[in-house]
C-alpha cells in the first residue's frame, strides 16, 4: 500500500480545500445564495474500501457526475483518473433544492435538475483539478461530465477491475448553504502511475518551498 | 482519416443540428456554423474574428465566460447547466421566425478544449436546443401537480362522505330509539287499554322501527370501517363458549321462521384471539341469514372443525341457495339477491360486507359454498391461539369432554 506522510498528506488537503474555495467562489456567482464548501478528511484507500467508506457515510444508492482527467508528464507516462462528486441519492434533490432555492415537488429529480447537480459536481471537479494542476505545475485536462447513479460498487467499476492495481483518494465535502448542510464526497480514482506521480509533484513542490519531507516514503 | 478540405469540414458542420462555435486562445470566433446564424441572427461573416464576448456582451463575467477560460488555459471541460444557466446566449427559436418577437430558445452549453497547430489550444462551444425538453418538462411538472391536487381532494370528499354519514345516521337513531321505547310502552298498556286491532298496528311500526335501527347501525359500521375507525378489542376467546352464546342469543330470531339451531364443535378446546362483540356480531349475521332463507322447520348447523393451522367455523342452510349471477357482488354493499325477497324477508343487505371486515380484521378469510335449490354453508378462518401463548392455560377448559362423534345429537334447541 502506498503510504503518504503526514506532509505529503496536509499538502493534499490544503490542494482540495483551495480547489473548494475557487469552486465555491463560482457557484456563488451562478446561485444567489452564499455557498460554503470544505474539506474536512482525505484519505488514500484502495478500492474496495473505498466502496465500504462511501457506503458507510453516505448510502448504498449514490448519485453525482463523474469525470475523466488526463494530464502528460514529461518524465513519466501518461497519467489517467476519473473523478467523481457523489451525494447519498436521498441528498441529491436536497442539494439541487438549496442551489435553485425553489422547492420541487416531485420526489425525484428530473432531467433538468439531474443537469443542474451534473453542473455542480462539473464545477467542483475542475476546480479541484485546476488546483492540483497549480500544485503539480503541469496541466491536467478534464473531459464532459456524466451523471452517475446507482450502487456504489457499481459507480467505482468494483467488480470490473482488480482493485488492488489503483488507488483512491478519498475526501469528504460539506455544503453549507443557509445554515444547513450536505454532505457529498469527492472520489479521485488513480492507478498507481498517477499516485507516484503526484506523490512526486508534492515532492517537487515542498522541496521548492524548502520543507525538508521528513518521511521515508 | 483522411485529410478533408477546409470548405468540407465547414459544410459538415454546417449541417449540424446544433450551433458550433470555435474560439482561439484569445476568444476570437474562428469558426462559426450556419445554425449559428439561424439562431442568433448573426452571420458568420459577422462574427467571425471577433470576440465572442463582443458579439454577446451579456456572457462577461457570467459562468460561461470563466468556463471559456478554464478550457483554454486549463484543459478543462464543462457542461452548463439549463436550471443553472438561463439564456447563455441571445438566440431565438427559428420556427417563430415570422412572428415578432420571436420566441427565446431555451439552450445547453457544452465547452471543450481542442488542441491546435502549435501548442495552442483553442476552444469548442457546442450549443444544443432544449427548448421542446423544458416545455415538456413543465407540462409533465403541471400534470404532477393536478394529479396531486386531485388525489387530496378526492381524499377530502371521502373522508367528508364518511363524516357526513356518521353524523346523520347518528342523529337518526336517537329519535328512533325513543319512537321505539314509546311504541313498546302503548303496546305494554302503560297508556290505557288497546284494542286488539290497535296492538296489531303498534306492533307492525315497532317491528319496522326496529328494522330502521338495524339498517342505521350498519350504516355507521360501514361508515367506521370505511373510515379505519372500526375499534376492537382482542382477548383470547373460548370457540365452544362464543358459538354457544350465539346459538342462544339468536334462537329468538330463528324461531320466527321455525328453524332450529344445532353445534356440531370438533374443537371444544380451541381459543382464539378475537373481540367477543364483534365475532357474536359476525355469527349473529351469518345465523340471522341462514334463518331467514331456511325453508319451515328446516335446521341451521355450526359447525367447527380444523382448517390447517387455522379454525374454520361454518354455518349451513338448506335453503334454495345463493343464484350464481350474484355470487360475486353477495360481499358487497347493499347486497341483496332479489330485492322483493329481501324486503319480504328482511335485512339491509350490509351485514356480509361488515362480516367481512371483522373477519378480515382477525386475520381471517370469508368464504361460501352454495347450491342452488339445495343450501349454502358460509365459512371463515380464525388462526388457533396456541396453548403456549396463553397468559393463563386454565385445566377447567381442558377438563371438557373429547370431540363428539354424532354432532346431530349435540342440539342447541
Amino acid at each position: 500500500m502506498l503510504m503518504l506522510t503526514e506532509l505529503q498528506h496536509d499538502v493534499i488537503s490544503e490542494t482540495l480545500n483551495i480547489g473548494m474555495g475557487h469552486a465555491a467562489s463560482a457557484l456563488n456567482e451562478l446561485v444567489a445564495e452564499e455557498v460554503g464548501l470544505a474539506v474536512p478528511r482525505v484519505s488514500i484507500v484502495t478500492r474496495e474500501e473505498a466502496v465500504e467508506m462511501l457506503r458507510d457515510r453516505a448510502s448504498d444508492q449514490v448519485s453525482g457526475v463523474s469525470q475523466d482527467f488526463s494530464a502528460e508528464f514529461e518524465q513519466s507516462d501518461a497519467v489517467n483518473g476519473q473523478a467523481f462528486l457523489l451525494f447519498p441519492r436521498s441528498d441529491s434533490l436536497r442539494v439541487v433544492n438549496m442551489l435553485l432555492g425553489d422547492s420541487v415537488p416531485l420526489e425525484a429529480l428530473t432531467e433538468m435538475e439531474q443537469e443542474a447537480l451534473s453542473e455542480i459536481g462539473n464545477i467542483i471537479i475542475n476546480a479541484t483539478m485546476s488546483s492540483f494542476s497549480d500544485l503539480l505545475g503541469q496541466e491536467i485536462n478534464t473531459g464532459l461530465p456524466v451523471t452517475q447513479i446507482g450502487t456504489c460498487r457499481s459507480i467505482l467499476h468494483a467488480d470490473d477491475v482488480d482493485s488492488d492495481s489503483d488507488y483512491i483518494l478519498f475526501s469528504h465535502v460539506s455544503f453549507n448553504l443557509e445554515q444547513r448542510a450536505v454532505n457529498g464526497y469527492v472520489v479521485l480514482l488513480m492507478d498507481v502511475q498517477s499516485m507516484s506521480a503526484l506523490k512526486a509533484g508534492i515532492n517537487c513542490y515542498l522541496e521548492r518551498l524548502n520543507v525538508p519531507n521528513s518521511g521515508t516514503y | 482519416m483522411p485529410k478533408y478540405e477546409k470548405s468540407l469540414i465547414e459544410a459538415i458542420v454546417d449541417v449540424g443540428e446544433c450551433g458550433i462555435i470555435l474560439l482561439d486562445e484569445s476568444r476570437n470566433i474562428i469558426l462559426w456554423n450556419s445554425w449559428m446564424h439561424g439562431a442568433s441572427g448573426i452571420s458568420a461573416n459577422e462574427a467571425v474574428n471577433r470576440p465572442l464576448d463582443a458579439v454577446f456582451p451579456s456572457i462577461t463575467g457570467r459562468r460561461v465566460f470563466s468556463a471559456i477560460d478554464d478550457a483554454i488555459r486549463r484543459g478543462a471541460s464543462s457542461k452548463l447547466s439549463h436550471a443553472l444557466n438561463k439564456w447563455v446566449f441571445s438566440l431565438y427559436c427559428s420556427a417563430g421566425a415570422t412572428q415578432v418577437p420571436r420566441e427565446c430558445m431555451e439552450h445547453q452549453v457544452v465547452i471543450k478544449p481542442i488542441a491546435a497547430e502549435g501548442g495552442a489550444r483553442h476552444c469548442l462551444i457546442q450549443v444544443s436546443d432544449i427548448t421542446a425538453a423544458i416545455k415538456r418538462e413543465k407540462m409533465l411538472r403541471e400534470i404532477a401537480q393536478r394529479a396531486q391536487a386531485s388525489a387530496k381532494e378526492a381524499e377530502k370528499l371521502s373522508r367528508t362522505k364518511s363524516e357526513f354519514i356518521s353524523v346523520v345516521s347518528h342523529e337518526l337513531r336517537t329519535p328512533l330509539t325513543s319512537i321505539n321505547g314509546s311504541l313498546s310502552l302503548v303496546a305494554g298498556g302503560v297508556a290505557g287499554d288497546i284494542s286488539e286491532q290497535g296492538r296489531a298496528l303498534v306492533e307492525i311500526a315497532m317491528r319496522n322501527t326496529e328494522r330502521l335501527l338495524r339498517l342505521i347501525n350498519d350504516i355507521l359500521d360501514v361508515a367506521k370501517i370505511e373510515s379505519g375507525k372500526m375499534n376492537y378489542y382482542f382477548e383470547p376467546l373460548k370457540l365452544a363458549e362464543l358459538l354457544e352464546a350465539s346459538a342462544v342469543v339468536n334462537r329468538a330470531y330463528a324461531d320466527q321462521f321455525g328453524v332450529t339451531i344445532e353445534i356440531c364443535n370438533r374443537v371444544p378446546d380451541v381459543r382464539v384471539r378475537g373481540d367477543r362483540e364483534r365475532l357474536m356480531q359476525v355469527m349473529a349475521n351469518l345465523l340471522s341469514n341462514a334463518a331467514k332463507f331456511s325453508p319451515r322447520d328446516g335446521r341451521v348447523r355450526v359447525k367447527a372443525e380444523r382448517n390447517g393451522d387455522a379454525v374454520r367455523i361454518s354455518v349451513s342452510d338448506h335453503g334454495h341457495g345463493i343464484p350464481d349471477e350474484f355470487r360475486e357482488q353477495i360481499f358487497g354493499k347493499f347486497a341483496q339477491a332479489d330485492s322483493t325477497d329481501t324486503r319480504q324477508r328482511g335485512g339491509t343487505g350490509l351485514g356480509l360486507n361488515i362480516v367481512k371486515a371483522i373477519v378480515q380484521n382477525h386475520k381471517g378469510e370469508i368464504g361460501f359454498d352454495s347450491i342452488v335449490g339445495k343450501g349454502t354453508t358460509f365459512y371463515f378462518d380464525l388462526p388457533e391461539l396456541l396453548p403456549g401463548l396463553l397468559p393463563e392455560p386454565s385445566a377447567a377448559s381442558r377438563s371438557e369432554p373429547q370431540e363428539r362423534a354424532d354432532c346431530d345429537a349435540a342440539l342447541c334447541e
